[in-house]
């Protein structure tokens, strides 16, 4: 059908919304609704007060005015206000309504294509179902502002402004399925911060310096090594711990500030899936000339709207996130005379350059047997300075020849970090490459003064105490690996022995009776 | 904003934009207006008036949208409103009105097509309107949509005809408000192609 007046959606749908219009008002069916649904019934339509009953009433006396009257009286009323107006020009007052919900839609595509066009932004593209679940890794101070329960071929683009290299919390993201292009758009949101030239020029100079320390602390507070070397929390519970830190220029109610935010984030290895963290900002304080505690607005003051492709709320009413705030920062002032029981490497440091890209990836370890997955920050600056975390013994155990090694997924290929003893840092880390430095110089000079001998012997024989303790935990490792392996040999070979049904079979080593007693045997029996 | 040297307090929090404005809060009240008449609508022919002329349209465009007959439609309009005042179930307080009332026109609407056995894929209009413009008009809106699946379809009219929103919409049709969404992005750029090639 040739029709040259069709030319873009909203002419379609007006098109066909006129002539649905058209041909709906043709059917007028009321009375046969009316004869089906009230057979037999003679309504009152009076709205008067005094009906035939009324004027017949010798005594004078009111009788109670039947509900029916009412219901009619308000019928009325609504048919008045409600129905009247909008078959006259609340059509077009809605028609005009729908367009302004829309046009704001419209605008915010429009400023999302200058914005980025015009000034620096870190474009961050993934499932959606990654933005909702891991969000605390994409962007820390916001949600996903998109809500999914099918996100099959749904993606969303994230774009973090950019100031003289320091990430802003300006921030856009747009929904979308296949290619990323206006006609697949399906919603997009955008922040309320937005920086003037004004703010920018106020800003001055930015130290992109980040300190760790609280992070640190907070994670020997929260996590040590148990007796196989491993980390666990307060619980006992084995678990996968890291942070990372990063500068962010922060804008709210017009006043702009330089901030650092710390983020320790950990999962158990009984559900990798779940993960748990907590953040903390500071920023610097001229009076009082150091860095102090700051204090984030709430979380829903930030984004400013999300909106459908019409012009509808998108925001979720629910954060699906797999991140659970938990309190470990705190209680700073508890952990003061803290024991730093815990050293650290920076896996994207000893990385290839390659690896270091703006995703989120998903690292893979290989413990007694079992495999853990942790996931990253997404930001690859912020991925560079990303910690580990493990008890300081641990790499004690491991001589150059076995340095232990990270796999890690990024886009479905596989690759490796390699972590050698002498990337591990932390206080007992260090104690490791002092004596190695020292002995060397022993050697090569041939001269020492008795104080520093003392002092070398001393570190050598923390040294060889720590090493001996690593070696004990990795036997008992291997032991109850060992005999793992044994219970799962033995499995095969166990042959069910009923106590009601016996059966003549013939059996290697052990029966298990029915009474779950385990029985050491062999040879034939009825 | 100043900066307090005290603990962060830890805890989550939901992350939301209540964006509240003249048209959710009149679309609110008129919400509440619909429920009241469903609920006295199965005793007062003046709230039953009342609610077919504000949805007589959407209910015949989603019956449409189904049968793709005018007669077929046009007896869904009956079948709707008198299963509307044989309700016993709707909660005014919970209720969505109008997404109530079209549920009911879908429902039925999907019933006389099985009834009548006629095929999706099939738009020829078996008996016409005596008016001719009727007939104009039904043929037109199947010509329109016929590139479209059933889904698509339905998804274009309580979108286009209905004004319904996507979250309104997946709950009728029982699916996830993406899909909603996407179906309708869809259905849009098919249309959208169709009428440029026949342009």
């Amino acid at each position: 059908m040739k029709d040259n007046r069709i030319n873009g959606a909203d002419e379609l749908e007006k098109e066909l919304r006129n002539k649905m219009s058209e041909l709906s008002s043709n059917v007028d069916c009321f009375e046969k609704i009316s004869a089906r649904a009230f057979p037999e019934t003679d309504q009152d339509f009076s709205d008067s007060e005094l009906t035939v009953s009324d004027l017949e009433n010798v005594t004078g006396r009111r009788r109670a005015v039947p509900v029916l009257k009412w219901v009619s009286i308000a019928a009325a009323a609504v048919v008045c206000i409600g129905v009247l107006p909008r078959t006259v020009f609340f059509q077009e007052f809605m028609a005009d309504l729908g367009t302004d919900s829309n046009r704001k839609y419209r605008d915010m595509i429009s400023e999302i294509q200058r914005e980025t066009e015009v000034n620096d932004y870190k474009v961050y593209d993934m499932p959606l179902s990654e933005y909702i679940e891991d969000d605390i890794l994409i962007s820390p101070l916001y949600s996903c502002p998109f809500e999914a329960e099918n996100t099959d071929d749904i993606n969303v683009r994230v774009f973090v402004r950019e100031i003289e290299g320091v990430l802003t919390n300006q921030i856009y993201a747009v929904e979308y399925t296949g290619d990323y292009n206006e006609s697949n758009f399906l919603a997009a949101a955008e922040s309320k911060a937005k920086f003037t030239n004004k703010d920018i020029e106020a800003i001055g100079d930015i130290s992109t310096e980040v300190n760790d320390y609280k992070a640190y602390r907070a994670a020997c507070n929260a996590f040590t090594g148990d007796k196989y070397a491993l980390l666990v929390d307060e619980d006992g519970k084995r678990a996968t711990a890291a942070s990372f830190a990063y500068v962010h220029i922060f804008k709210y109610d017009d006043v702009v500030k330089t901030l650092q935010t710390q983020v320790l984030y950990c999962n158990y290895d009984e559900d990798c899936e779940k993960y748990y963290y907590d953040m903390m900002t500071s920023c610097y304080d001229e009076e009082l000339g150091g860095l102090v505690e700051y204090i984030l607005p709430e979380a829903d003051k930030l984004w400013k709207t999300s909106l459908n492709y019409d012009g509808s709320d998108a925001m979720p009413e629910e954060n699906k996130s797999a991140f659970n705030r938990k309190d470990f920062f705190a209680d700073a002032a508890e952990y003061e005379d803290l024991t730093e029981t815990l050293s650290w490497y920076e896996p994207y440091n000893l990385a290839d350059e390659a690896l270091v890209d703006d995703k989120v990836q998903t690292m893979r370890f290989s413990e007694n047997s079992a495999v853990k997955t942790f996931k990253t920050p997404a930001d690859s600056s912020i991925k560079a300075a990303m910690r580990m975390y493990e008890p300081y013994i641990t790499h004690f155990s491991y001589d150059s020849q076995s340095d232990p090694t990270i796999d890690i997924s990024i886009d479905g290929r596989d690759e490796q970090i390699i972590v050698h003893s002498g990337n591990i840092e932390g206080d007992f880390a260090e104690l490791g490459k002092k004596t190695e430095k020292t002995t060397n110089a022993a050697e090569f000079s041939g001269d020492l003064f008795a104080e520093e001998q003392e002092q070398m012997q001393k570190n050598a024989e923390i040294n060889r105490q720590i090493h001996e303790a690593a070696l004990k935990s990795e036997e008992i490792r291997k032991q109850e690996e060992n005999a793992s392996q044994a219970y799962e040999q033995s499995k095969d070979e166990i042959l069910i022995i009923n106590d009601d049904e016996k059966t003549s079979q013939p059996y290697n080593a052990f029966i298990f009776s029915t009474d779950q007693s385990f029985v050491l045997s062999s040879g034939e029996q009825e | 904003m100043d900066a307090e040297t005290k603990l962060l307090s830890g805890g989550d929090g939901a992350i939301f934009t209540n964006v509240l404005n003249k048209e959710q809060s009149f679309s609110n009240e008129e919400d509440n207006t619909v429920n009241r008449l469903i609920i006295s609508c199965r005793n007062s022919k003046e709230s039953l008036n009342t609610l077919y002329t504000m949805f007589k349209d959407s209910v015949f465009a989603v019956a449409f949208g189904i049968t793709s007959d005018y007669h077929l439609a046009e007896d869904c309009v009956i079948e709707t409103f008198v299963r509307l005042t044989q309700v016993k179930k709707f909660s005014p307080k919970k209720g969505d009105g109008k997404g109530f009332i079209l549920t009911i026109a879908r429902n039925v609407a999907l019933e006389l097509r099985r009834r009548h056995k006629r095929e999706v894929s099939n738009f020829i209009i078996q008996s016409y309107g005596e008016a001719e413009k009727t007939v104009e008009d039904s043929i037109y809106i199947n010509q329109l949509l016929k590139y479209l699946n059933e889904k698509q379809r339905e998804t274009v009219i309580l979108h286009c005809c209905a004004e319904l929103t996507f979250r309104q919409i997946a709950k009728i049709m029982k699916c996830p408000e993406t899909t909603a969404k996407s179906r309708y992005q869809k259905a849009i750029s098919i249309l959208k192609e169709k009428a440029g090639e026949q342009q």
